[in-house]
């Protein structure tokens, strides 16, 4: 590693993003010297007001800023000097590092910039440790470096069907708003005649019938804005992660995505803190799963899944998995959650869907229920028997499991069933409670803590007691030995 | 500072009081100018406020922080840096040098005039702060971490060399 000797600043570009939350006071203060056009340096000082010391002040601050941010690349880490009020001075150790980050949009590339960002374990959750953006030439040689005496397996190259089909069906919300659009217009259709019939027949003043023209240009327009913003947002997570390609590079993986904006994560294979493989409940009727990891660094940039494998069949999704992050996607040892405890978990939708019935009930008993309210129940029936249905499905699917590298929880959060893989040394706690009921039938909620800057838990509901202490007692022997 | 692994040390920020006893006096002058400006308009309101602060500032300057700066020590040996603070509560903090991610050494505008330096230690997750302690206390707690030194010009100086 070639020591610097002198300390250098960062790229320019980092000066002129700070600039970016400031850029509507400027042009505020300009536009007031177009408009109000003044005479004399006392004129132009007043008309200026406030805004002119603010911009003066910020101007100053960032450029003192950009002038005291310098690095050094050291023989052992970063050698870091920042700070304007508070001055900071840090040697990042190279060991310490566990993810790289390379971004660059369009803008940037235009000024020669790349975006790095460098995390550790220590400190924060949402922000990195160093980050700023440098020069090309500085990029290319941390890469080189990544490179050295190594060669680049390339694992998964995702193709852009799936990308599209991921950022189509990216999220149940997401998704359920394009299911919206049809209840809009349903409903505007029925409340619209409903109201036209109600002024024929005279329930309502003659003066409300300017209330049923607008009704369904209305609605049309949400529908059409809903559906707008779908299709941005869709485009958008398009544009993100087209070109995805996960490969192994001697001890890291490297994952690269993006169009328009390109982003390199670099991350240790050995600080993988858990491997998710999930599927949204349309993805399942597509047969189709994401998998993700879970590290120190991920999710901090905007729209930072963790994503390595992007909508593909299990068979290829387990494969990949296995190849990329070195974890076995079979189970040496399984067990299921206990049997008759399906109540435990339907049991929320079952009360929303007793709960609605009653309301629908009282209402056609002893209140005039037009046809769009029985629509709109009828809507959210629907919804609750699709909820209904999945926590069947996560009933039947939910275990506990191990294999030779990694303890594998299969849990549902939301509307989302995900399988992960923990490698034994990850595990920072497992938590067995049990509620009074639970005692005498033997069962017990686990629930499991990765290592990590925020703390990562998650949960399975109804397991036997027994069994699963017995599995943690070796998972716990397992542990020992990795750490002897 | 020896080119052997450091000694054990126990440190005190001897120069805590002055930086903190400034602090307040700046708060208290930021808060006496709210309160002269108020007292304008509402004389009695401005007088009681006035006079709550002054007995707050005094009792602050020459009670609660020398107090505070009293039971504040630490300590560094080759295993672990050991921390003991606390006012009505004492509390013991031992932080072993594996879970020590970095150091971050830090000077603020006060701190520049009385030559004094923060620590923040960085862990998996958080920080432990060890203000106002002397540079080359502050250098043997990096060091302690990364087996580096940095001194006052900023420059590196390998271990041994």
């Amino acid at each position: 590693m070639r020591k610097d000797t002198k300390f250098k600043r960062t790229h320019p570009y980092t000066f002129v993003k700070h600039l970016k939350i400031s850029v509507i006071l400027i042009i505020l203060s300009l536009l007031q010297q177009f408009i109000f056009r003044p005479q004399g340096i006392i004129e132009i000082i007043s008309s200026l007001g406030f805004n002119a010391f603010y911009v003066f002040a910020i101007l100053l601050y960032y450029t003192y800023s950009y002038g005291n941010y310098k690095y050094r690349l050291e023989k052992s880490g970063v050698h870091i000097k920042k700070g304007v009020f508070f001055n900071q001075s840090f040697i990042l150790p190279y060991n310490r590092i566990q993810t790289v980050v390379f971004y660059r949009d369009a803008v940037s590339a235009l000024f020669g910039a790349e975006k790095i960002s460098v995390d550790t374990p220590a400190g924060s959750k949402k922000s990195y440790d160093i980050s700023g953006y440098f020069t090309k030439k500085t990029a290319l040689r941390i890469k080189k470096l990544y490179k050295k005496g190594k060669s680049i397996h390339r694992v998964y190259r995702s193709r852009v069907i799936s990308i599209i089909l991921m950022s189509a069906f990216w999220s149940n919300p997401l998704t359920g708003m394009i299911f919206i659009v049809p209840v809009i217009y349903n409903v505007s259709k029925i409340t619209g005649t409903q109201f036209a019939q109600d002024i024929i027949k005279g329930f309502l003043n003659p003066e409300w019938s300017l209330i049923a023209k607008v009704i369904s240009p209305a609605s049309a327009a949400l529908a059409t804005l809903i559906i707008m913003c779908w299709l941005i947002s869709a485009l958008i997570y398009f544009l993100r992660y087209v070109r995805l390609r996960s490969s192994v590079l001697g001890e890291h993986i490297i994952i690269s995505r993006g169009l328009i904006s390109k982003c390199i994560t670099c991350t240790r294979i050995n600080s993988i803190s858990s491997v998710s493989i999930e599927q949204s409940l349309l993805m399942r009727i597509l047969r189709l799963r994401n998998c993700s990891i879970s590290v120190i660094g991920s999710g901090k940039l905007k729209g930072d899944k963790g994503l390595i494998v992007s909508a593909e069949n299990t068979e290829k999704v387990n494969t990949y998995m296995t190849k990329l992050t070195g974890i076995p996607h079979d189970e040496i040892r399984r067990i299921n959650v206990a049997k008759k405890s399906i109540y435990s978990y339907v049991y929320y939708p079952m009360i929303c869907i007793i709960l609605l019935t009653a309301i629908t009930v009282f209402l056609n008993m002893f209140l005039r229920v037009g046809e769009s309210t029985m629509f709109l129940i009828a809507v959210i029936y629907f919804g609750l028997i699709w909820w209904l249905l999945f926590r069947i499905f996560s009933y039947r699917h939910s275990h506990l499991g191990i294999n030779e590298k990694a303890l594998v929880l299969c849990c549902f959060k939301g509307l989302t069933l995900k399988k992960h893989f923990i490698p034994f040394d990850m595990i920072r706690k497992t938590e067995i409670s049990q509620m009074f009921t639970q005692e005498k039938k033997g069962k017990c909620h686990l629930k499991v803590t990765i290592y990590g800057e925020k703390r990562l838990t998650y949960k399975i509901k109804q397991l036997p007691l027994e069994e699963t202490k017995e599995l943690l007692s070796q998972v716990e022997a397992i542990r020992k030995q990795i750490s002897q | 500072m020896e080119n052997n692994s450091p000694q054990i040390k126990e440190f005190v920020s001897s120069r805590g009081v002055l930086v903190t006893a400034t602090d307040i006096s700046l708060i208290f002058i930021a808060v006496m100018c709210i309160i002269c400006v108020v007292s304008y308009f509402f004389p009695y309101t401005g007088i009681t406020f006035g006079a709550v602060s002054l007995v707050l500032y005094f009792l602050s300057v020459f009670l609660f922080v020398p107090l505070y700066y009293s039971n504040l020590s630490y300590s560094a040996d080759k295993n672990s840096i050991n921390i003991k603070n606390g006012f009505f509560i004492h509390r013991y903090t031992r932080i072993t040098l594996n879970d020590i991610q970095y150091c971050i050494i830090s000077q603020g505008l006060i701190q520049k005039i009385f030559r004094c330096y923060s620590v923040y230690i960085m862990l998996t997750g958080s920080f432990t702060i060890i203000s106002n302690i002397s540079l080359d206390d502050a250098n043997m707690i990096t060091e302690l971490a990364s087996t580096e030194i940095i001194d006052g010009s900023g420059d590196i100086n390998e271990e041994g060399h």
